[in-house]
Order: C-alpha cells, then sequence, then structure tokens
C-alpha cells in the first residue's frame, strides 16, 4: 500500500470516528438540560473532538486529494457509511434491519457512480 | 403505512434543512473560488486567507459557504440528538445530490447533467427512501 493509500483508510475511519463522536456527544448534551438548546453542544467534550475531528480530516482529505482520483477517493469515503450503520448496530444498540442496510448499498452505488460520471 | 409522529416530523424537516444548508454552503464556496482562480501553490493559499481578511466582499461567495455551513453543523447536530445515527448519517448523501443538482442549475457553475449523473443521483436517493422507510429501533 502506498501512502496516499493509507491516508484514505484513515480518512474513512476519520469520517466515521467524526460522526460517532458527535452523536455519543450529542446523546449526552440531550441529557444536560442546561444552556440553551443551540448552545448546549459546544460545551461536549466529545462534540468539540467531533468537530476537531472533522477538520483532520478535511486536511488529510486534501493531500488524498492531491494523489488519487476523486473519481476513486470519493466513492471510497463513502464506504464510511457503512462502517457508521455497522457501528450503530454493535456498540449503540440501534435496530438495523435488512431494508436499512440495502439502502446503505445503493448509497455506496449511488455514490460511485456519481463520482465516475464525474 | 408508515405512520410518522410529529416529533419525527421535526427530526426530518430538520434533516431536509440541515443536508440542504450542506450543499448551499459547499455551492458558494465552489463559486467563491471559481471567481478566485485554482490554488496551485502555498502562495496562493496565503493569499486567498490574506484577501477573505483585509477584503473580505473580494471572496465574499467563500465567507458566505462557510457561515452557511456553520449553520448547517449546528442542525446536523440537533438531527443526531433526535434520530438514530444509523439513519441520520446514511441520509447526509443526499447532500450530493443536491450539489450535483445545484452545480447543473446555478448559471454561475454550469456543471453539465450527464445520464451517469443521474443514475448516480437516482440510485443515492432510492438508497436514503430505503433507510428513511426502514423499521425504528
Amino acid at each position: 500500500m502506498s501512502v496516499s493509500q493509507i491516508f484514505l483508510v484513515l480518512a474513512v475511519g476519520l469520517a466515521s470516528l467524526a460522526q460517532i463522536l458527535l452523536k455519543h456527544g450529542m446523546t449526552r448534551a440531550a441529557q444536560a438540560r442546561a444552556g440553551h438548546v443551540w448552545l448546549r453542544p459546544l460545551r461536549q467534550p466529545l462534540v468539540l473532538a467531533g468537530m476537531s475531528t472533522q477538520v483532520v480530516l478535511t486536511c488529510l482529505w486534501l493531500v488524498v486529494l492531491s494523489h488519487i482520483d476523486v473519481s476513486l477517493a470519493f466513492p471510497v469515503l463513502a464506504l464510511s457509511y457503512v462502517v457508521v450503520v455497522a457501528y450503530s448496530a454493535v456498540s449503540m444498540d440501534e435496530v438495523v434491519g435488512k431494508r436499512r442496510w440495502c439502502g446503505v448499498a445503493l448509497i455506496v452505488l449511488g455514490v460511485g457512480v456519481l463520482a465516475y460520471a464525474a | 403505512m408508515l405512520r410518522i409522529s410529529r416529533q419525527s416530523w421535526v427530526s426530518i424537516g430538520l434533516l431536509l434543512l440541515s443536508v440542504s444548508l450542506m450543499a448551499a454552503g459547499q455551492l458558494c464556496m465552489r463559486r467563491g473560488m471559481l471567481a478566485f482562480g485554482p490554488i496551485e501553490s502555498p502562495q496562493a493559499f496565503f493569499n486567498l486567507v490574506w484577501s477573505g481578511i483585509v477584503a473580505p466582499m473580494s471572496i465574499g461567495f467563500v465567507w458566505l459557504g462557510m457561515i452557511v455551513y456553520s449553520i448547517a453543523i449546528m442542525v446536523w447536530l440537533q438531527v443526531l440528538s433526535r434520530m438514530d445515527l444509523s439513519i441520520a448519517f446514511p441520509m447526509m448523501s443526499l447532500s450530493y445530490v443536491l450539489v450535483y443538482l445545484g452545480a447543473a442549475l446555478w448559471p454561475a457553475l454550469d456543471e453539465a447533467i450527464t445520464v451517469g449523473r443521474l443514475a448516480g443521483t437516482g440510485l443515492i436517493m432510492c438508497g436514503v427512501a430505503l433507510v428513511a422507510g426502514s423499521r425504528r429501533s
């Protein structure tokens, strides 16, 4: 694996991690009653960590795009939908049925077609 | 038929708002960067940041896009506090559809509509419909 391929895999991981951190942070924010509903999230360390992860991801993504064609990189990034849904099912006790998995598969396929066409 | 509670309608409304704002933010940033020109050196990136500070209106669309995108993120956090992550996150892919449509329809961006892009857009929308219609936990 080349460095840019490793970065691409890392980008999928970071994109997934960001959403997972934000979700956990917002679950806590919903329990904490202090502060205004729109400002409450900014007091949650996990939300701030999720946002920081997104910033790091953006920088990494620019590096990836300078080495790998967007028509390959973009669909690979869409794999983060699979990672996040799998995590939600296993670790957050969300019930993910066949229909939702089929939906995720179609989305990943669609992003692939969109990127290939562009 | 699916029965959708009032609370769910609010969640779905917030999700659509967030995704639309994300797409609008992306399109504005693209519009602004088209006017600025491609960044091909660290020097050009410095110029972008510098003109953004001393003459904000010269890259007004970039600023507008970043403001709209920031609002989208705040709305997204509200979505996450209301919905299952395994439903909300895949539905974020609707923003790809909106960006491709917006880029084709906004004359200043003028990106081509092709059969391939329409097919990809259609697949994503079918996927989103399946995810949205799947049983809640």
